[in-house]
């Protein structure tokens, strides 16, 4: 039977859509205590927490090559001068410098567990069911490998 | 030396000593030696004028009056002129002297810190003056007593005296100067009602940090680590952010303690982010109600994958409250006490044979100015049936058992006895007296007054007034009650539980039941033991970690949906402040026995006693 959006339970109601009606009605909600109203909590009575600070979603990424980030910054090169010229006329030609080697500086960014937290996991978690379990995880950052790449290039005579 | 009557001025006090004291500084014409209950000696003597102020300064003030029996000496008398002349009567002058000691307001009050004892003095209901030393009688239902020789200060009871019985028989007194009278009507009950204020108190501290660490545990916090006290969850920052701040007051008596705090678990406490992965509509910015409006728009580009990483935060929690009961108690004690009396001009239900002791006070059972806190421990829910509170009902008790044994001295005999007998009488002693005349032929009774007189026309008597109890005679005796806590002899007498038991004043002649049956008017918290069991009605938690994740991995916007459930903790405390009991008790109390120092109800000669 359709429903009507004003009487769903939750402001998300606008993706009802999404899923079949009977999961929309939220098993959970009954978990909600009611807050005492203004004025009204008995002597003797507190309750605390709010909602704080929420993480933003992001898009999931799409199809993508690149497993690994790596960032390439050049340390040095050999090169030469080689001189090109118009082939129909010698006069006319520049002057470039060609590398026989390039030296680069190479960084890799790692993910891996954040250096100031334990490598013992929460215990807690095992009492979760699989599915829930595998989405916790470790929070972490990324570390910089680095290292050098040396480029030898085999180019032609010292002038075309 | 002449005599037998010797008068002799002193500086001050002093022993009789005969070779000193038996003199006739002054030629007496007549003497009176005069004393009742509760009251100083006096004496009152005529002398020849001397002539002169007996006031002077280089006089002696004191006196000892002696006789002389042909074979000893008996002091008499010692006492300080208190007037001179009296009466100037032709060669006659008339002196004054009280046998009141030197001192006396502080002798007397330095006696009294003697007889400040349990349960006779109870200064749990002794309002105003506390230092007044005639409070102190009021529960002993005895007479101040200085003695009219040696000026001693004591106390007398009032219907058996102490220093042994003077034996008047047939032919010790005068046919003629016999009298028997009633005084005022005996009260045939005294009904009791005292009540006591106070403020029950206490102050405390109770740590609900393992409270809250375990109901997290419950909702699968996942630092389970015993001794950390670390909670989880997934709107963290909210929840240590909004976490209660110390001096917060949450009413009822509690208090928000200052080592109370949330933190950011240390590194130890490996980090987790939950993950979760969604398709959501997209929102179009320009009209975030698209998706709902716009089927083809629903349908063919506004669905997007989204991940996000909700961090589970590792809260290191410290969750105290301190408590400050203050709480307004009242007890009172409401009882009658009977007097097993002969039934003289007492009818019981007469409002004037029935005496009243209304009595209140307040604070006084936590004033620890009485040396001990009567109450012991000001978080205890009553006063009254504890030990210590018993002693103070069986003030009261005591107190009516003085007012009903002085109304029921409602007898007083009168009668002339020879000298030699007579001057053996103090009002520490009782007396017996046979005269066939008086119902049942003989009396006893304490002594309350006396007169000896002696004159130069050769006449010496005294006169003897006796106050004589109308009662049944008889015993009470308290019942032990039965042990309902466990069986006979299991345990030291104070733990077993006793029903149907009764308590006994120390005189032995009030019995009454004990209050441990009547139930204490409370709310059932118990500020001896409360801790973070007791002092909890409810803990709660909304949003744990075991909810929060089925929400975000059921919605089809975890963010959105998250913040419709985060942790929230709900603790409610007893109240500990703010309220008022009243309790009362209305024990019963055995008829209370009074000597029969004469039978009103004798049978005629030969004849037997009426059931």
């Amino acid at each position: 039977m359709a429903q009507s959006s004003a009487h769903l339970p939750y402001s998300y109601a606008r993706h009802l859509p999404l899923k079949p009606l009977s999961t929309e009605q939220s098993p959970y909600s009954w978990f909600r205590l009611p807050l005492p109203a203004d004025g009204e909590t008995p002597p003797g009575a507190i309750c605390w927490g709010t909602v704080g600070d929420m993480p933003s979603p992001e898009r999931l990424p799409g199809v993508d090559f690149n497993t690994v980030e790596r960032k390439h910054t050049e340390k040095k090169r050999k090169e030469r001068d080689v001189r090109i010229e118009n082939p129909d006329d010698p006069e006319q030609y520049i002057q470039v410098k060609r590398a026989d080697q390039i030296v680069f500086f190479v960084s890799e960014l790692e993910t891996k567990a954040g250096a100031n937290t334990s490598a013992k996991p929460a215990e807690g978690i095992a009492a979760y069911d699989p599915a829930r379990i595998k989405s916790f995880q470790p929070t972490g950052g990324t570390t910089e490998k680095k290292g050098e790449l040396e480029m030898n290039l085999k180019n032609g005579p010292n002038s075309l | 030396m002449a005599g037998p009557f010797y008068f002799a001025w002193i500086p001050a006090p002093v022993a009789y000593d005969s070779a000193i004291h038996a003199v006739e500084d002054e030629a007496i014409i007549s003497l009176s030696v005069t004393q009742s209950e509760g009251d100083f000696a006096g004496l009152q003597i005529e002398v020849i004028n001397p002539f002169y102020g007996l006031l002077a300064a280089t006089r002696h003030q004191w006196c000892w009056l002696s006789w002389h029996d042909g074979s000893a000496y008996h002091p008499l008398f010692c006492g300080r002129l208190v007037a001179f002349p009296e009466s100037i009567d032709g060669e006659v002058v008339r002196l004054l002297f009280s046998a009141k000691p030197p001192g006396f307001d502080a002798v007397k009050a330095a006696y009294a810190e003697g007889l400040k004892v349990l349960p006779f003095y109870d200064p749990v209901w002794i309002t105003g003056d506390v230092e007044n030393p005639d409070t102190v009688l009021n529960a002993y239902g005895a007479r101040w007593h200085i003695d009219r020789a040696s000026l001693a200060v004591t106390h007398s009871d009032e219907l058996e005296g102490e220093d042994g019985i003077v034996s008047i028989g047939e032919a010790d007194h005068l046919y003629s100067d016999f009298a028997a009278s009633y005084s005022n009507p005996p009260l045939s009950r005294i009904d009791i009602e005292g009540a006591l204020t106070w403020t029950q108190g206490g102050r405390g501290t109770i740590d609900l940090t393992w409270n809250i660490y375990d109901i997290f545990l419950f909702q699968k916090s996942i630092y389970t680590h015993p001794k950390a006290g670390v909670i989880s969850s997934l709107t963290g920052e909210g929840l240590m952010s909004d976490w209660p701040k110390p001096g917060t007051s949450i009413d009822g008596g509690w208090t928000v303690n200052a080592a109370t705090g949330a933190f950011e678990a240390n590194k130890s406490f490996k980090r987790y982010n939950y993950h979760v992965e969604y398709r959501q509509v997209n929102v179009d910015p320009e009209d975030p109600e698209r998706a709902t409006t716009n089927l083809a728009y629903y349908y063919f580009g506004a669905e997007g994958d989204y991940q996000v990483d909700f961090p589970v935060s590792a809260i290191q929690q410290f969750t105290l409250f301190d408590w400050q009961a203050d709480r307004a108690r009242a007890e009172t004690i409401r009882c009658s006490v009977y007097a097993d009396i002969q039934p003289l001009l007492a009818e019981p239900g007469l409002d004037e044979n029935v005496g009243k002791i209304n009595i209140s006070a307040a604070d006084t059972v936590t004033d620890p100015g009485f040396g001990a806190m009567p109450i012991g421990d000001v978080r205890r829910m009553s006063y009254l049936n504890t030990d210590r509170g018993n002693l103070s009902v069986q003030y009261l008790m005591l107190l009516a058992r003085t007012e009903l044994r002085r109304r029921a001295r409602a007898v007083e005999i009168s009668c002339r006895v020879p000298w030699a007998l007579g001057i053996t009488a103090t009002l520490r002693k009782s007396a017996h007296i046979v005269d066939y005349r008086l119902p049942g032929g003989e009396a006893h009774g304490k002594i309350v007054g006396y007169t000896f007189s002696a004159a130069g026309t050769g006449e010496i008597v005294v006169d003897l007034t006796i106050g004589c109890s109308i009662g049944h005679d008889g015993t009470v005796s308290a019942a032990a009650g039965t042990g309902t806590y466990v069986d006979p002899g299991y345990v030291m007498d104070g733990y077993q539980q006793m029903t149907g038991a009764e308590i006994a004043t120390p005189t032995g002649d009030i019995v009454y039941q004990a209050l441990d049956t009547f139930p204490v008017d409370d709310d059932g918290t118990n500020l001896l033991t409360l801790d973070e069991r007791s002092a909890v009605v409810s803990l709660t938690l909304s949003g744990g970690m075991d909810t929060q994740t089925q929400v975000v991995e059921a919605v089809s916007d975890p963010i959105d949906a998250l913040r419709q459930y985060p942790s929230r903790v709900c603790v409610t405390l007893v109240p500990v402040a703010g309220q008022s009991f009243n309790t009362v008790y209305t024990p019963a109390v055995q008829p209370m026995p009074i000597p029969r120092w004469i039978d009103l109800e004798a049978p005629a000669p030969g004849m037997a006693r009426a059931a």
